[in-house]
């Protein structure tokens, strides 16, 4: 396994955000970190960029404790759900930013460019895009950078449905290059039949873990659900 | 890299410059005016004459008041760089050196304040007073940076206790003694507090994030002159600071509801808007009491001008404090009429407001009262009077009469010439 999350707890002043949660993630693995509003799921995703700290348990990657990892070579790359960029530099600028600081990605820019179609956006600054266009240039420059994991928080909103068919393509390029990838959303019907495993919180607690089909056959559910109705009935139960 | 991140802070200040620069430098020269003549005439300092001994107290006093409000008060980070800057950088190697810039920054930026705060003690003269006290502030005032830095990053949400005990210890060494002992105390909690800050200080970095953005938007608004985001921000911002005073604290009653809503709105007003007006009573009181702004061409050589800009200046409390209260009434009043369900009727609504508004014009009189030194007798005219006309202005506000329009030009003009009840 390459992530692994073992116990972890996470506590806000005022409320329990992570509750004893474990679960893995392997390398070629999309893995879908699925839940409500208020689930947990960026309170894990902070902990695994090490944003935050677990209360208790540990946090592994390729078997090291994260917290023992150097920043410098900690192999994550993080697609915000609240994108941020310098405002007053244009599109063509930032790409060639995060170039300059990963040289050995591999990954040509123009390819990127080319892909996300961002071409007649280049010399336009992020507040004169549109929240699509933003959202491709944060998919853009998290490509750019050296990762073995992306991390990618609500990635799909403000995405048009060719847009989602691209992100969808390079999420699974990802997976074939060997990447692990993590994506957070409460959209079910994105990432069904996307993801290898699911990974459902709700209220800060895991409700379940796996394949689809072996979370339908653990919890005796109907085998044609979808992972809507799946996640529907886990919370119902839950609570 | 570094180049992109230069690129981007010129043209952000290059926008800020654009549209703010005038201002910036008016106001910069203002207050810099301001404060030379409050050095020259109130402390009796200046070139070559070092502050009387009593004043440096209450000089040392106002730095630990500051260095207080940073340690103790002060929410957003002292230690700041873009969003994207973290984001981007904080997995690489020049994210460190980006810090430690900004320790370097901050330290300068004490060494500067300590700097000018030691030329006015000392009388800008390079003597041993002069280097006592700068390197005394210097290191006071870079640990009070240390410590709101730390106490930012605290994940519990409060100060902890050695934030407190370390401010509470630097200040009355620096209040006290302001020697040898307290510049080795200074020095030592300094040092003890890099080492924790630069070698174990965990950074809360998703508050940091959130703050920066918040401060990137706000700058990146202000850059493109986006007044209409700014105010859009601000407004947001306010809905969402933690009240400590809700309604249900107060002894509700069918009648007084609506009082203590009014009471309430008023106090939410917003911090800035309080701290405006309690700045200009101090300026009435600085021009009538003191001979602090003396030095101004005519209005500080003629007294009768200056106390009627002492006048002029209370006055404009009165009429901004009105101003709100009369436009939470109209809201009110409109919500009501549209279909806003309110258990009374529309009279005993305006009587509410105007109980309300007594009350505070009450608190404003005695504090304006203090400020011309007024007899009783002169202070409760003036409030009867002023309490009279303001109800007649509020209500032909509320009946949208076109008397009204009269009385928005006139008000203020008879504002003035009432507040000259105060010079009797």
């Amino acid at each position: 396994m390459y992530l692994q999350f073992d116990n972890v707890s996470f506590s806000y002043p005022d409320v329990l955000a992570l509750d004893s949660v474990s679960f893995e993630i392997d390398k070629g693995e999309i893995a879908g970190l699925i839940g409500a509003n208020g689930a947990g799921k960026t309170t894990a995703i902070l902990n695994i960029i090490k944003y935050l700290r677990p209360l208790s348990g540990k946090i592994y990657m390729d078997g090291a404790d994260i917290a023992k990892i150097k920043n410098e070579s900690f192999p994550v790359s993080y697609i915000a759900d609240d994108p941020v960029f310098y405002d007053e530099l244009t599109l063509l600028e930032h790409l060639h930013f995060i170039k300059a600081l990963y040289p050995d990605n591999k990954l040509a820019t123009e390819n990127l460019i080319d892909k996300l179609q961002l071409h007649e956006h280049l010399k336009k600054v992020p507040s004169a895009l549109s929240k699509g266009t933003r959202q491709k240039l944060t998919i853009a420059l998290s490509l750019l950078r050296d990762y073995e994991l992306l991390i990618a928080d609500e990635p799909f909103s403000g995405l048009d449905p060719k847009q989602i068919s691209i992100f969808k393509e390079t999420l699974l390029d990802c997976k074939r290059a060997g990447k692990a990838v993590l994506l957070s959303t409460h959209l079910l019907d994105m990432v069904d039949g996307l993801c290898d495993k699911y990974i459902m919180l709700n209220h800060g607690r895991l409700i379940a873990h796996g394949t689809k089909s072996e979370i339908i056959k653990t919890y005796r559910l109907n085998n044609g659900s979808t992972l809507e109705q799946v996640y529907l009935a886990l919370i119902e139960r839950d609570e | 890299m570094y180049t992109a991140i230069i690129k981007h802070k010129l043209r952000a200040a290059k926008g800020l410059l654009k549209h703010f620069g005038i201002t910036t430098i008016g106001l910069l020269i203002v207050v810099c005016y301001a404060a030379v003549q409050f050095y020259i005439i109130v402390l009796n300092g200046g070139i070559g004459t070092a502050l009387p001994e009593k004043y440096i107290f209450y000089f040392l006093l106002a730095c630990a008041a500051l260095s207080g409000f940073r340690v103790l008060i002060k929410n957003p980070p002292i230690i700041t760089m873009n969003a994207a800057t973290l984001h981007y950088l904080y997995f690489t190697k020049h994210f460190k050196r980006i810090m430690a810039i900004k320790y370097l920054w901050s330290f300068i930026r004490s060494l500067l304040f300590a700097a000018i705060l030691s030329g006015f003690i000392s009388g800008f003269q390079a003597n041993a007073l002069f280097g006592r006290y700068f390197l005394l502030l210097c290191g006071y005032l870079f640990l009070g940076v240390l410590l709101s830095w730390s106490r930012y990053h605290s994940m519990k949400g409060k100060s902890p206790l050695t934030v407190i005990v370390c401010y509470i210890l630097s200040s009355v060494g620096l209040l006290t003694e302001s020697g040898v002992i307290s510049m080795i105390l200074n020095y030592c909690l300094v040092l003890c507090w890099i080492c924790y800050v630069v070698f174990r200080l965990p950074l809360n970095l998703a508050k940091y994030r959130k703050d920066l953005v918040f401060i990137d938007e706000n700058n990146s608004a202000a850059s493109q002159y986006n007044m209409v985001k700014m105010s859009q921000m601000a407004a947001e911002s306010e809905a969402k600071k933690r009240r400590s005073l809700f309604l249900y604290h107060f002894p509700l009653k069918k009648k007084n509801a609506v009082f203590y809503k009014c009471l309430i709105e008023l106090i939410r007003t917003g911090n800035r808007i309080w701290g405006i007006f309690i700045c200009l009573l101090i300026t009435g009181f600085l021009f009538y009491r003191t001979p602090a702004f003396s030095l101004i061409p005519i209005l500080g050589e003629v007294d009768t001008l200056a106390s009627a800009f002492s006048v002029l200046v209370v006055m404009m409390v009165y009429r901004n404090v009105g101003e709100i209260l009369i436009k939470q009434a109209v809201a009110l009043l409109t919500k009501h009429k549209q279909g806003l369900f309110i258990p009374m009727e529309k009279r005993q609504i305006i009587l509410s407001y105007l109980a309300a508004s007594i009350l505070i014009f009450a608190v404003i009189t005695v504090c304006a009262g203090f400020i011309f030194e007024s007899k009783v007798h002169f202070v409760l005219l003036f409030f009867a009077l002023y309490i009279a006309v303001f109800t007649v202005e509020f209500n032909l506000a509320l009946t949208e009469s076109k008397l009204s329009k009269i009385t928005n030009q006139a008000m203020p003009m008879l504002s003035i010439v009432l507040g000259s009840i105060f010079l009797i």
